[in-house]
């Protein structure tokens, strides 16, 4: 569902939404599955995925500051 | 001692966003290095004996965190010297070195991990530290590549965070309670297929990112072109190592069981249709730096095929990817000079030979050994590509991927020889030439190769044979 509305959508903020919808599906999958792994290493992907939305939202806002536009049409300079 | 390790890493990046000096801030990260080579001899030292807790290693490991312990001294040297001729900015250097090590701890935690789950936090953290490295000098066009690459990359580690889970369905099913590769080892016969397959397929696709083979190689490429060129070289060396190692755990684990066979197929097909893009890219290829990047994706889909092969074939993808490790980094330095003197690297820069000879030397010497040639290393492990290709009966293949390799080397010779013997169209800048140091490094990585193709070493043949 994530990955579809990442496709459709051309806009940065809603790509980041759906990034979160995707780890939304995941967590919500971890716990069907049920918590296999052990404290140390859920500890240690917690910590990742916090840091992942941090760095996310850094570069966002740098990007938001550079070009002062969120379409990903913006993003298409760096090609062969 | 791993502990050691990981609390002097964390001191010495510390105490670089304390200070404001930077030529000790380099000295700390030298500091770390040592540390890092020291840390690296006791575990080979240690090989088997060492017991602890979810980090158990085998000789692959240890023989990328001796490639990781080099590489990234020489980058660091490198780094000095380019960070000293763009005049950056205190606060670049410190976020830039202190992330460095992030980085390299990052990256040994992934080769000396024994479970899935720590291996996928330790890999997002290479994401991650390795995103704030890309965004060196702080350029638009170096932030949109940053963006697609963090972006890209988190997508695609979260899938393989997917096939982690599949694979811990299948554990629950056999009553395992965690996911340590020695444990999972043991009860792979019992496994339930379908979950097994599932998982891979995930497990191939997010790490594919990491190593720039099909289906996600986009934001690794432009991520290498965009970065400092010490990163670019860390980028094609040692963190292709841990995207390979990542899918190689998975391997390892199930090539006994009946997916075996379903396996290798799916690795044969990702790596044949790696090799194709990348040569189809390569014809309008318009940047040396890229041109590297490209053929660091061919040589990802040589060991993609190669793992594919069994046994025989196994061992000619850790040659592959150590030689390669060595000459492409070796490659990206020397390219950093060319950046150096001419202002960048366009596909119109001709007389590098002229203005710089030694330099020139050794990228003619890396681009003939990374290519393949004889007396290189990487023609020994190729050759046991196809010996095995021919084994296993894939005719059609090897015609394939023979053409695809001809493609691949008839442009990257054109365009070297373009670079090097052309006359020049501009007036030379040599004062800027590398220093003796630069090129001793390089000299060293680039013919370290060309030994190892002239001599056998029988103690990498053992570390390797001891792991397969």
């Amino acid at each position: 569902m994530g990955l579809i509305f990442i496709v459709i959508n051309k806009n940065i903020t809603l790509h980041i939404i759906s990034f979160i919808i995707i780890e939304n599906g995941v967590f919500l999958m971890a716990i069907a599955i049920g918590n296999q792994m052990p404290m140390m290493v859920n500890t240690a992907i917690l910590l990742d995925l916090f840091v992942s939305v941090l760095v996310l939202g850094v570069f966002f806002n740098k990007l938001a500051y550079h070009f002062h536009d969120d379409s990903s049409d913006i993003l298409s300079k760096l090609k062969d | 001692m791993l502990y050691v390790y990981f609390l002097i890493a964390v001191f010495c990046a510390g105490s670089i966003f304390l200070l404001k000096n930077k030529k000790i801030m380099h000295f700390l990260v030298y500091g770390f290095n040592l540390v890092q080579l020291l840390f690296t001899i006791y575990l080979f030292r240690e090989l088997g004996s060492l017991k602890m807790a979810f980090f158990n290693y085998d000789s692959i490991s240890v023989l990328f965190a001796f490639i990781l312990a080099v590489l990234s001294f020489v980058a660091a040297v490198h780094y000095q010297i380019y960070e000293y001729n763009q005049q950056q900015s205190i606060r670049t250097v410190q976020i830039h070195n202190a992330v460095y090590i992030g980085f390299n701890v990052a990256l040994m935690g992934v080769y000396l991990s024994s479970q899935y789950g720590l291996l996928w936090a330790f890999i997002e953290a290479t994401t991650l530290t390795g995103a704030t490295l890309i965004y060196h000098d702080r350029k638009k066009i170096v932030l949109e590549a940053v963006w697609k690459y963090v972006f890209a990359c988190s997508v695609s580690i979260t899938l393989a965070f997917v096939g982690i889970l599949l694979l811990s369905v299948s554990a629950q099913e056999v009553g395992l309670s965690d996911l340590s590769f020695q444990l999972l080892k043991n009860s792979a016969l019992q496994m339930n297929p379908i979950w097994l397959k599932s998982s891979f397929l995930f497990i191939l696709v997010g790490f594919s990112v990491k190593m720039g083979i099909i289906p996600m190689f986009n934001v690794d490429i432009d991520a290498k072109d965009v970065a400092p060129f010490p990163i670019g070289a860390l980028f094609s060396s040692v963190l292709l190592n841990a995207g390979f190692l990542a899918v190689y755990r998975f391997y390892q684990m199930f090539h006994t069981t009946s997916i075996a066979s379903w396996m290798n197929h799916v690795l044969l097909i990702s790596g044949v249709l790696t090799l194709f893009f990348a040569a189809a890219y390569l014809l309008k290829v318009k940047n040396y730096k890229r041109m590297y990047a490209y053929s660091s994706m061919e040589h990802a889909g040589l060991v993609i095929i190669a793992l594919s092969l069994g046994k025989a074939g196994v061992l000619a993808a850790f040659l592959h990817l150590t030689f390669h490790s060595i000459v492409k980094s070796g490659l990206f330095f020397q390219i950093g000079q060319i950046m150096r003197l001419n202002n960048g690297v366009k596909i119109n820069i001709t007389g590098y030979f002229y203005q710089n000879p030694l330099g020139g030397l050794l990228l003619l010497f890396g681009s003939l050994a990374i290519l393949g040639l004889p007396p290189s290393g990487l023609f020994i492990s190729e050759l046991l590509i196809f010996k095995s290709l021919l084994l296993n009966q894939h005719w059609v293949l090897v015609v394939f991927i023979l053409l695809a390799l001809s493609v691949i080397f008839y442009i990257l010779l054109k365009d070297v020889f373009k670079l090097l013997f052309f006359p020049a169209t501009h007036k030379f800048e040599t004062d800027l030439r590398g220093t003796a140091i630069e090129n001793s490094l390089q000299m060293v990585l680039i013919f370290l190769s060309i030994y190892f193709g002239v001599i056998q070493n029988h103690y990498l043949f053992d570390l390797i044979q001891a792991a397969i």
